[in-house]
């Protein structure tokens, strides 16, 4: 995404978001590893107050969560096209090139609100490269990210704040249908949900849930693979979008 | 919006948190404790909007929660009523299209259920549709458009939600938008469309009044004649022949993380399928 588009946070959005997260209960991280990464998000975003606004541990860890989560997609999608993309048709490629953009524009939006990862270094295991892999895993991710997205929806309506609510909805639903996709292509029935599922309801849980795939973040994990660092999407894993951005009207 | 909301004694958030706890503290089964807390929360969140700061924040974004609510419920009657009378005039002839289409069914008779048992009522359950959507070469791009006015309309009723303050609210209207992104995406597969074109849902219009506006563009009438050769059809809830079962029904529902049996790996209790072609082309039979 252009940097042009990014959503831009005012210092008061900022400072509403920080105050009425900090009600918002959720296990602690390292405050100082999290407001250095407040400080060096609003450098590099150039959003002026996040800085001085990263006083709450719960703001910073959901946002913190999805642009880890994002850079992992990207990560996992943009390897996994490139290693074993020849072996699924041409559609399905395309599914994956425009799933692994969908990632990286909501990487690119929540790294532009000042969200920084907590790491760009994963393990992934080498099973989830066998192509015969590739729509299961791509199910269970997705459909932890949907839950994920979901508790900041919460999270963020509770605060009342209707805007990022929104946001979260409109990645979410994305999420939902590569989720749907994954199942379609597995031969299972895709649309099997009246109610997109909120199945926990924390952000530890949520990155208990994609470790138990054998992922590690920033470590090693217990299943057989090694290390890839997000350096966004590798050459031809990604296609055109109607949309790359929240709040747009697509045709 | 019917008086029986507007009669309802509201609970606030804080009496929504101590009956969940009061549950928590007795034998009440999940089933009836979730229950309980849906229709709890759902009042806690129209009172929001009831009070001086709820007007005022339903005001900023146009709509109120009840005006959600009701849209919703006429939107959901809306769908299943065209589904069911799709799927059991064309049936088998839907091809791969029918089992979803029944899925799809299914969940909107879901969503209509649970609106309705919150207390919220359709404006209206008679509604004009044009022929050309039952035309089996125009199935899949009919359910295109609907489903993303749709997904456009939860987004609204998470804005307005979320500005009352109302998380549940905000995340059943989240749980539900999902769902018809979810169809979206299976519509336009259908149509040999990349399905997931999108990075972020549309957020094309901001109210619902213009929500309406657009599904009378596509010549829907809501208790009138619309604006495309049709007819008037009545919703009367869905048949057997008409939906398939689904994994939940109801928001909140937890379903597991559908934990892959992997190829390759130790421990795999069975292998995974290979992937499959994406399907292509209209399968809807022109027969």
């Amino acid at each position: 995404m252009n940097p042009k588009h990014q959503p831009q946070l005012t210092t008061d959005d900022v400072q509403t978001l920080d105050n009425v997260f900090g009600q918002h209960r959720l296990p602690p991280l390292t405050r100082r590893a999290l407001l250095a990464t407040a400080a060096g998000a609003a450098v590099a975003a150039g959003v002026p107050g996040i800085a001085s606004a990263a006083n709450s541990d719960s703001a910073m860890e959901i946002g913190t969560a999805a642009v880890t989560a994002e850079a992992l997609a990207v990560t996992y999608l943009s390897n996994l096209i490139k290693k074993g993309g020849h072996a699924f048709p041409t559609p399905v490629q395309n599914v994956l090139k425009a799933a692994n953009q969908a990632e990286q524009d909501h990487y690119e939006a929540l790294h532009g609100l000042g969200f920084k990862p907590l790491t760009t270094k994963f393990w992934i295991p080498n099973a989830a490269f066998n192509p015969k892999n590739a729509a299961p895993i791509i199910e269970y991710l997705e459909s932890v990210f949907v839950n994920a997205y979901l508790i900041g929806t919460t999270a963020f309506a509770g605060a009342g704040q209707a805007n990022f609510a929104r946001y979260t909805v409109e990645i979410g639903a994305v999420e939902a249908e590569h989720r749907t996709l994954a199942r379609a292509l597995q031969g299972k029935l895709g649309d099997n949900l009246a109610f997109s599922s909120y199945t926990v309801k924390t952000i530890p849980e949520i990155v208990s849930a994609i470790e138990k795939l054998g992922i590690g973040f920033g470590k090693r994990a217990n299943v057989p693979g090694r290390f890839f660092s997000y350096r966004g999407p590798l050459p031809g894993t990604t296609v055109a979008l109607a949309t790359d951005k929240p709040d747009q009207a697509a045709a | 919006m019917s008086k029986q909301n507007d009669a309802r004694p509201f609970a606030s958030a804080d009496d929504v948190q101590t009956l969940e706890n009061a549950l928590a503290d007795t034998s009440t089964s999940p089933r009836s404790r979730a229950w309980l807390l849906r229709r709890a929360a759902i009042g806690a969140g129209v009172a929001a909007a009831a009070t001086p700061l709820g007007r005022a924040l339903a005001k900023t974004a146009a709509d109120t929660p009840q005006d959600v609510g009701t849209t919703a419920v006429t939107a959901e009657a809306l769908a299943v009523t065209y589904l069911t009378e799709l799927i059991g005039r064309l049936g088998s002839k839907l091809g791969k299209a029918e089992r979803p289409l029944k899925a799809a069914n299914q969940s909107e008779q879901d969503h209509y259920m649970f609106l309705k048992g919150a207390g919220f009522t359709p404006l209206t359950t008679r509604f004009w549709i044009p022929d050309a959507a039952f035309e089996p070469t125009k199935v899949a791009a009919t359910i295109e458009v609907l489903e993303t006015v749709f997904v456009n309309a939860y987004l609204i009723g998470t804005t307005v939600f979320a500005n009352a303050k109302s998380d549940t609210l905000a995340r059943y209207a989240a749980e539900i938008c999902g769902v018809e992104a979810e169809h979206r995406t299976l519509a336009r597969q259908l149509q040999g469309k990349l399905p997931d074109d999108l990075a972020y849902e549309s957020y094309k219009v901001k109210t619902l009044s213009e929500i309406v506006a657009e599904l009378k563009a596509a010549g829907i009438g809501f208790g009138q004649q619309g604006s495309k050769p049709g007819a008037f059809y009545t919703y009367n809830g869905t048949t057997s022949s008409t939906v398939v079962a689904l994994d939940n029904n109801a928001p909140d529902q937890s379903v597991a993380f559908p934990v892959p049996s992997l190829v390759g790996v130790k421990g795999a209790t069975h292998t995974a399928k290979a992937p499959q072609k994406m399907p292509r082309g209209n399968p809807v039979l022109t027969g």
